[in-house]
């Protein structure tokens, strides 16, 4: 009982005319902000919190709330249409998204990317409202051990990533490991590879290696293979078809929930969310053969697993004030800036607050999915410029995006040089997606490692007492030998019955 | 190539985590433990990736591979329009704007570089290609620079955008 | 577009205001403060945040950049995060720009001190001009609340019979140096796991992970309020005055008699180098003066600082010996 007044309380302070319209104008900015290359979440709710010091702090906490989903979802578009992931999360799903626009099923994907994202973020937020508590206690069980498996079963997920060589996917995941080794470690204190330059004390920064390895590579990849011609389709085409919606609901349902669990332990994120997410999918496909080629559930799986993670990540935000995700961290920033301390008492102390918070989340969904959807054309209509207009606009904001992000010139230079890099992997086939994940999961793979490793003193084995986190290795272990091991134990079990 | 730059890249990955300690103290993971290991996976997969072309080089020559049917097509688009040429000239700029854009500006240097792309590399009328790369330098100057606050490098055009 | 309108109206209301302090300063730099600076910035002025949005050092810089906006309104400044390198990025920016008065670092004990000790970078803090210290933090110690450790003795006492896991956030932070007073003190030594920030400290902590970690009273009060934590000590001379912390005894209180400077956290503002004495005055005196301000207060009380303000000298004296006492202590681990 105490749920549904806490709930109407919530959804009465969001529904106020004033945080309405805040939620909104936070959508709307977010979206802008996401469109831009490199510009993702937590850049955006950074870059725009000073807006909203002088709001009341519920006001303001809803419009930064607004910022986040409005900026996941920019970032979906500029993957789907240019190649050029806004930010980490949604690195995956230009993998199926963008060769999706280039067939001209543009308006699918992204309309199927704003459905996913809202269904399996309402899912969530139940989740969320309804079981935060019980969420948090069980996040605190993933201790570094179990993180830790929890980047191996990641990384088993390269296979799914690698096109037609598995070894090159292997290859290029490892080379991705190793770039994160580059820089002053935090943790240890020393530093790595950096040879004296004081540009590599800050090591090699993941969305400018982002940048280039997918707009710049692309341009310089579609410059060379005589660009493509631009797109005409008819508005038929751009909206989604009843087939597409049945193909993608289990998938949305199922990555959905596997984003929320990865979105509530602290730090693994909504990133590793969206490759575990995709996949699951691929892995329970009938249509194993599309994924990398323009198949829906490709753009469905990452988008239902990041936003479900996104919601995730307040669990760990609001129920003990440590948080989940790299703009969690910011918005708990906002928190102190006024006055709101973050903690297990949060709930208890500022019940408006949290449950306000929640509701704006509900409504911020709604008008994000009411925005979006009739966008979907203009934003497909993109793709109807000559390519020789577009490409030059896009390296323009891309360099622009690569220097924001930690606003000096080296991020310019990382995207060049990946940019380079990425067009000669484009052409002799080396897989990009793989290396991605290697930056994302590799600095918190050796992370976990270093910390299990000192929490035994050195000794590995204490693995062994970690029963979550050996789930995660006999897990990881199937989804690489399962299919190998049920083809020889059907072979032995054919000769043993000619044998009989 | 790429097999031998891995291999390379590899190897120097792990000669150089030497210096940073494989294991420390009671055999506890040192900074050098990760490089050390993925710098001779690196040489491993590169030595596998090499051998495996190096075979289908071989097979090539009894029947064409996928490799060799995409080249064919190229070569095929390649002579009414000289790509390989194009990118490395859009590369070549890229890189120029990139050096120029801390001393000129960085909205100045990336907007004349538009023009030029557009101007030289793809033969736009000049007057569209002038009208294209002030449009998008404005939109970024107002997006980027006005709204977001974000401090670009203005160079030598400092006095002309109020900075 | 209304942007940029509002901006303009915004640059002419400021401009208004700008005048209107200049003939009152004129007045009162004349009678009251014969130390007013000669010097004011005509520039924007960058506060350069040397790590991520939302942690100690960007809210500090954002709370310094609101208060030098509210006493000096004809100061056009905004927060500027060059992240890198824990903080070594930021710093050699200022480096780089000698005799620019128009950028100021929010610096901190770890980035300022600690990393020119451990690491080889281009810049120490001597080579920086030290503008003034706003704030001081400091460094607990805390178990997780059914931990049967009751005091520090306790946690010694165990540390001598055999393994004590530990959460500190980064070799050589003002928590691991705190742990290695008390192994200096009492000749034991606790097995150090490293995480990357306060919060991972305190999940390490709450999922039974490690026996202990070093927070500072910020990171820690909410969970100690909750009763999810509880404070073995603190590394300051005298306890708080009052609130939830008052109860938690100073570490001489524990028994263990050491110099807590090392462990202190200051929070402060440098500036580039060879800046001339009247840009120094006027960067000390606007801090000085956001230190009167309710919204210092505010940010003091919300992120439970100690309110301590040093200038000039005074500062670069404080930084001297902090440096003076860290290096030994650093030099004594590898």
């Amino acid at each position: 009982m105490d749920f549904f007044s806490h709930l109407i309380t919530g959804f009465g302070t969001a529904l106020s005319p004033m945080n309405l319209l805040y939620c909104f104008i936070g959508v709307l900015l977010g979206t802008v902000i996401g469109l831009l290359p490199g510009l993702g979440s937590a850049t955006g709710v950074a870059l725009l919190l000073p807006l909203t010091l002088t709001l009341s702090p519920i006001t303001a906490l809803i419009m930064l709330a607004g910022i986040y989903y409005g900026a996941q979802y920019g970032a979906t578009i500029t993957s789907v249409l240019i190649a050029t992931p806004g930010d980490s999360a949604s690195v995956v799903t230009a993998i199926d998204g963008y060769p999706m626009a280039r067939q001209g099923r543009a308006g699918p994907a992204l309309a199927i990317g704003a459905v996913s994202s809202f269904v399996s973020g309402i899912i969530s937020l139940i989740l969320l409202m309804a079981l935060a508590p019980v969420f948090a206690s069980l996040a605190l069980h993933f201790g570094p051990p179990e993180i830790c498996a929890l980047i191996v079963l990641g990384f088993t997920s390269i296979v799914g990533f690698s096109g037609t060589s598995r070894v090159k996917g292997l290859a290029m995941a490892t080379l991705g490991v190793a770039i994160t080794t580059v820089g002053l470690d935090p943790q240890s204190g020393s530093t790595r590879f950096t040879f004296g330059f004081i540009n590599l004390f800050g090591g090699i920064g993941f969305l400018p290696v982002v940048i280039g390895l997918f707009a710049v590579a692309e341009v310089l990849h579609q410059v060379r293979s005589g660009k493509v011609e631009p797109i005409r389709t008819r508005f038929r085409d751009m909206i989604l078809k009843r087939e597409d919606w049945r193909r993608c609901r289990t998938t949305i349902f199922s990555s959905g929930l596997l984003g929320f669990f990865i979105g509530v332990l602290p730090g693994a994120g909504a990133t590793l969310a969206s490759f575990l997410g995709y996949d699951l999918a691929r892995h329970f496909s009938k249509h194993k053969s599309e994924f990398g080629k323009g198949a829906i559930e490709g753009v469905a799986a990452p988008e239902a697993a990041n936003s479900a993670a996104v919601n995730g990540s307040f669990v760990p935000t609001l129920t003990l004030g440590i948080p989940g995700s790299g703009t969690t961290a910011v918005l708990l920033g906002a928190f102190i800036v006024f006055g709101i301390q973050p903690g297990p008492l949060l709930f208890t102390n500022e019940p408006d607050l949290v449950w306000g918070l929640m509701a704006s989340f509900f409504i911020g969904s709604v008008i994000l999915l009411l925005l979006n959807l009739p966008l979907v054309p203009l934003f497909a209509s993109i793709l109807r410029f000559r390519y020789e207009l577009i490409y030059p606009c896009i390296l323009f904001l891309s360099f622009i995006g690569a220097y924001a992000i930690e606003n000096r010139m080296w991020g310019v230079w990382i995207a060049l040089a990946f940019g380079i890099i990425g067009y000669f992997m484009k052409r002799y086939d080396y897989p990009t997606a793989p290396l991605v994940l290697g930056i994302v999961l590799g600095g918190m793979f050796e992370k976990t490692l270093i910390q299990t490793s000192s929490m035994g003193g050195g000794d590995l084995t204490i693995f062994l007492n970690r029963p979550i986190a050996m789930v995660l290795f006999v897990l990881a272990a199937l989804i690489l030998y399962g299919p190998r091991l049920a083809k020889v134990y059907s072979k032995l079990r054919r000769m043993s019955a000619r044998k009989a | 190539m790429g097999a031998l730059t891995l291999v390379a890249v590899g190897a120097a990955f792990s000669i150089l985590s030497l210096d940073y300690g494989i294991l420390g103290e009671g055999a506890r993971i040192s900074p050098g433990f990760v490089p050390f290991v993925v710098g001779l996976l690196l040489v491993v997969f590169g030595a596998i990736i090499g051998w495996e072309t190096w075979r289908s080089r071989i097979h090539a020559t009894i029947g064409p591979s996928e490799n060799d049917t995409e080249s064919k097509s190229e070569t095929g688009k390649g002579a009414h329009y000289n790509t390989t040429k194009s990118v490395a000239l859009v590369f070549g700029l890229l890189l120029i704007a990139v050096i120029l854009a801390p001393i000129l500006g960085f909205l100045i240097t990336f907007s004349i570089l538009v023009f030029v792309i557009l101007a030289g590399v793809e033969r736009e009328r000049i007057g569209f290609s002038f009208a294209i790369s002030l449009g998008i330098g404005l939109l970024a100057w107002l997006i980027f620079y006005q709204f977001m606050g974000i401090r670009l490098p203005l160079g030598i055009s400092a006095p002309l955008l109020g900075g | 577009m209304t942007n940029t309108t509002k901006r303009n109206s915004f640059i002419q209301i400021s401009g208004a205001i700008a005048v209107a302090c200049a003939l009152g300063s004129v007045t009162f730099a004349s009678t009251a403060q014969a130390q007013e600076s000669s010097w004011s910035p005509s520039q924007h002025v960058s506060m350069v945040v040397p790590f991520k949005p939302g942690g100690g050092s960007d809210t500090f810089g954002r709370a310094a950049t609101s208060g030098i906006k509210e006493v000096r309104s004809d100061v056009e400044i905004s927060v500027n995060n060059i992240v890198g390198g824990s903080g070594a990025i930021g710093y050699s920016t200022l480096l780089q720009r000698n005799g620019n008065p128009n950028y100021l670092l929010a610096s901190e004990t770890g980035a300022a001190i600690i990393l020119p000790l451990m690491n080889d970078v281009p810049y120490s803090w001597d080579k920086l001009t030290p503008i003034a210290e706003a704030a001081e933090d400091h460094t607990m110690i805390i178990v997780a609340d059914d931990s049967p450790y009751k005091s520090i003795s306790d946690l010694v006492d165990a540390a001598k019979q055999g393994q004590v896991n530990i959460a500190i956030s980064g070799k050589g932070s003002p928590a691991s140096l705190a742990f290695q007073l008390i192994e200096q003190n009492k000749d034991v030594s606790f097995n150090r796991v490293v995480f990357e920030s306060g919060s991972a400290n305190n999940a390490a902590l709450l999922g039974g992970d490690v026996a202990a970690a070093g927070a500072n009273p910020g990171e820690a009060i909410e969970l100690i309020k909750a009763d999810k934590v509880r404070a073995l000590t603190i590394f300051k001379d005298e306890r708080f005055g009052q609130g939830p912390l008052a109860e938690v005894p100073t570490i001489a209180e524990a028994g263990i008699d050491v110099d807590v400077t090392p462990t202190l956290q200051f929070r402060g503002i440098l500036a580039s180098p060879g800046l001339s004495e009247a840009q120094k005055t006027y960067w000390e005196n606007a801090i000085k003066a956001w230190s009167k301000t309710e919204g210092y207060k505010t940010y003091i009380d919300n992120n439970y600082l100690t309110p301590k303000v040093r200038t000039g000298d005074e500062f670069a004296d404080f930084l001297a010996k902090q440096h003076d006492t860290i290096a030994p202590l650093l030099n004594g681990t590898d």
